[in-house]
């Protein structure tokens, strides 16, 4: 990518690896969504509006933003949304604003790079009313035939 | 990242506010750290690993009371001049060359602060000291001491001294080898020649770091009133900050800072030095970062907030804070002081046409299709075990390994996908039968070209195991779907240990192996425990993709 092909924007859903013993909440692989917005003019409100306005499509219209700390962002944002149903605060997901020492390398200058990387495993346990998190990988094909169809 | 637990009545106390309790965990979280829970008397919070001042409870308390507005602006502190002097040898140059000091008096030790003090400094060694490889912190008695004191390197054979709670005087390679802290640091002095030590002017052996101090000289008990503080390690300036986040921590205790003289060989050096570092604002920058329009006026009280000051255009950055490298770090604590919760999201005017990956697109349809035919879509692990990807497949294909799995049975990356399979249809033989499954997901292969090394491959597996599954029944599923793409593909037999000799074969489109399909072999089967045939095929989706394009 060059900086003349400026503003750019990406997605992802994808997997992630994580080093952690297996049990009923963690495993070593997850599902992650991941944006993040390359613009000469993006700044810090434009990542919480990106946020907003995404959170609200997948059915959560109140989500509120925390500082947090990742090692290549700052700022740092942890998003939290209202359950609906639980009427509770969760927390969703982090993102933030590369830092100089991440984008420098890659792009040859500084240019704001707005990012965010929340998970989607949960909201599947929840949906599929799951609570082994192993069960997603389980294969059991009794389950898989008989299993509700996504539908929201 | 380290949690710490404070008192909420002392925390209370140094704040010089209490706060409603809801209110209370709003604003520790709009600060920037996780509060786990208010429980009773305890506040439990993670501090991030950005901010090793508030390791400690008067650290926190510090930052916590700028930023509701309380005592904002920079502290300021006093160092008094001392004649109390350390001279440093020449023999730690190659061994663990730097140390920067300070004395403190004036506390007040009980028995909380004592564990408080412990507290900070394990915590300090864990995760800012790289557990006490980058550095490490010792804290003496001031009066079991006698000046000068001397930081030198030993032969191992010369040191001798009784560390913290041992009965009897130790040799250092005792110490290594029998002294508990001694044996989890030993690790910090592989190789070492000499080993270094501090030592005072009658000759006592103060302490050996990073491991242990010694128990006459080294144990702050409540009689104490005044200490020395020692940092040794790698990085003077890590070493100062390091030095600079404790004093200040004592110096809030009520204690009285002094400063102490280091001769090192080349120059003299003053220690600690607590005043703040100046540094530019660069406002226009982090107004368009922010997405603000504060003016200096503005910017200045947001700093203050955050335990800055600001003289001119200067911002003054307390001798505490370890993390301030640029602009950003500059807005992050403006945009946290101006408080996450204030700032209004837009959606920018930027505009882009968005698409789908075509790759994407492509993966999909061939599902859609595989769903029509009534196969269900499975998804398995990317990592597995040496064991299911080749004994148990008769197989010798190389396999990637992890050199630090906490699994045992996933401590691999799969080289290919027909494994998987067999390990579900092992799984679902109490389920109803047929089962015909499919899956398009990743596998690993070792690649010198990549960046990685490795390289990450997509393929296309489907599996079918019935009564009557079989090459036939296989190759129509290939068929069909080469038939919906009006495209022709050729086979040609092969030889492959997991599949029955002469049912297994390669699939060639435009000349290129592409996949290969067959029935997999008895020998096979029984190893996963299955009673009905199995007839698979495995294809590479990039390269069919690729050649399709073409």
């Amino acid at each position: 990518m060059q900086l003349k092909d400026l503003p750019k924007k990406f997605f992802a859903v994808g997997r992630n690896f994580r080093n952690e013993t297996l049990d009923w909440s963690h495993l070593f692989e997850f599902n992650q969504f991941e944006g993040i917005v390359v613009d000469k003019n993006a700044n810090f409100r434009h990542l919480l509006g990106y946020l907003k306005e995404f959170f609200k499509k997948i059915g959560y219209p109140q989500a509120r933003f925390r500082p947090a700390h990742f090692p290549y962002t700052e700022p740092s944002v942890e998003i939290d949304v209202f359950h609906p149903v639980h009427k509770k605060w969760i927390e969703l997901g982090g993102a933030g604003i590369f830092r100089p020492e991440v984008v420098v390398p890659l792009l040859g200058e500084w240019v704001p790079v707005l990012a965010w990387g929340p998970g989607l495993d949960r909201q599947l346990m929840e949906y599929f009313q799951i609570t082994d998190i192993r069960d997603l990988y389980s294969n059991d094909l009794k389950q898989l035939r008989e299993i509700k169809k996504w539908d929201k | 990242m380290p949690t710490i637990t404070l008192s909420k009545s002392e925390f209370e106390k140094l704040v010089g506010k209490k706060l409603p309790i809801e209110q209370l965990k709003d604003r520790i979280s709009m600060l920037g750290t996780d509060l786990e829970k208010i429980e009773g008397d305890d506040i439990v919070v993670e501090v991030f690993p950005n901010r090793p001042d508030m390791l400690s409870m008067q650290g926190f308390a510090r930052a916590f009371s700028s930023f509701i507005g309380v005592k904002t602006g920079l502290r300021q502190y006093k160092v008094e001049k001392s004649n109390y002097v350390l001279n440093i040898d020449r023999s730690v140059s190659k061994v663990r060359p730097y140390t920067m000091c300070a004395v403190v008096k004036n506390l007040k030790f009980d028995d909380a602060l004592i564990k408080e003090i412990i507290q900070v400094q394990e915590k300090l060694h864990v995760t800012f000291c790289r557990n006490r490889k980058k550095a490490a912190i010792g804290i003496y008695p001031l009066e079991k001491i006698k000046f000068p004191i001397t930081y030198k390197a030993l032969a191992p054979e010369k040191i001798k001294f009784r560390p913290l709670e041992a009965e009897k005087e130790m040799t250092a390679l005792e110490i290594l080898q029998k002294h508990p802290t001694g044996r989890e640091f030993a690790h910090l002095l592989e190789g070492k020649e000499l080993f270094p030590v501090f030592e005072d002017a009658a000759g006592k052996i103060l302490s050996m770091p990073p491991l242990i101090n010694s128990h006459e000289t080294g144990k702050v008990t409540e009689s104490t009133k005044d200490v020395f503080i020692e940092c040794s390690g790698f990085d003077i300036k890590v070493l100062s900050k390091l030095l600079n986040i404790i004093v200040t921590s004592l110096a809030d205790m009520g204690g009285q800072v002094y400063e102490m003289i280091l001769n090192y060989p080349e120059k003299k050096v003053l220690s600690p030095k607590l005043s703040p570092e100046e540094k530019e604002l660069d406002l226009k920058f982090i107004n368009k970062l922010l997405g603000l329009e504060l003016n200096q006026k503005q910017a200045k009280e947001l700093l203050e907030k955050m335990g800055y000051g600001m003289k001119d255009n200067k911002v003054l950055v307390p001798c505490y804070r370890a993390d301030i490298m640029h602009q950003i770090d500059f807005a992050e604590d403006i945009a946290i002081a101006y408080g996450f919760e204030n700032f209004i999201p837009e959606i920018p005017n930027i505009s882009t046409v968005g698409k789908e990956s075509e790759f994407e697109i492509f993966k999909r349809k061939i599902v859609e299709l595989l769903l029509g035919l009534g196969l269900i879509e499975v998804n398995s692990y990317h990592l597995t075990s040496k064991a299911l990807q080749c004994e148990r497949m008769c197989s010798k294909i190389d396999v990637i390994p992890l050199s630090n799995s906490l699994n045992k049975d996933y401590d691999v990356l799969r080289a290919w996908l027909i494994p998987s399979h067999l390990e579900i249809l092992e799984k679902n033989k109490s389920n109803e039968y047929p089962q015909n499954i499919f899956e398009i997901n990743t596998v690993f292969a070792k690649n010198g070209k990549t960046e990685t090394g490795i390289e990450e491959k997509s393929k296309l597996v489907v599996t079918l195991c019935s009564s009557d599954a079989n090459y036939t029944k296989i190759r129509q599923i290939l068929d069909y779907i080469f038939d919906c793409f009006r495209l022709k593909f050729d086979v040609k037999e092969k030889e492959h240990d997991s599949f029955i000799p002469g049912r297994v074969a390669s699939v060639l489109f435009k000349n290129e192996e592409i996949a290969m399909i067959g029935e997999i072999h008895p020998k096979v089967l029984e190893n996963f425990s299955l009673f009905y045939p199995v007839a698979a095929f495995e294809l590479d989706m990039n390269r069919f993709f690729e050649l399709l394009k073409k």
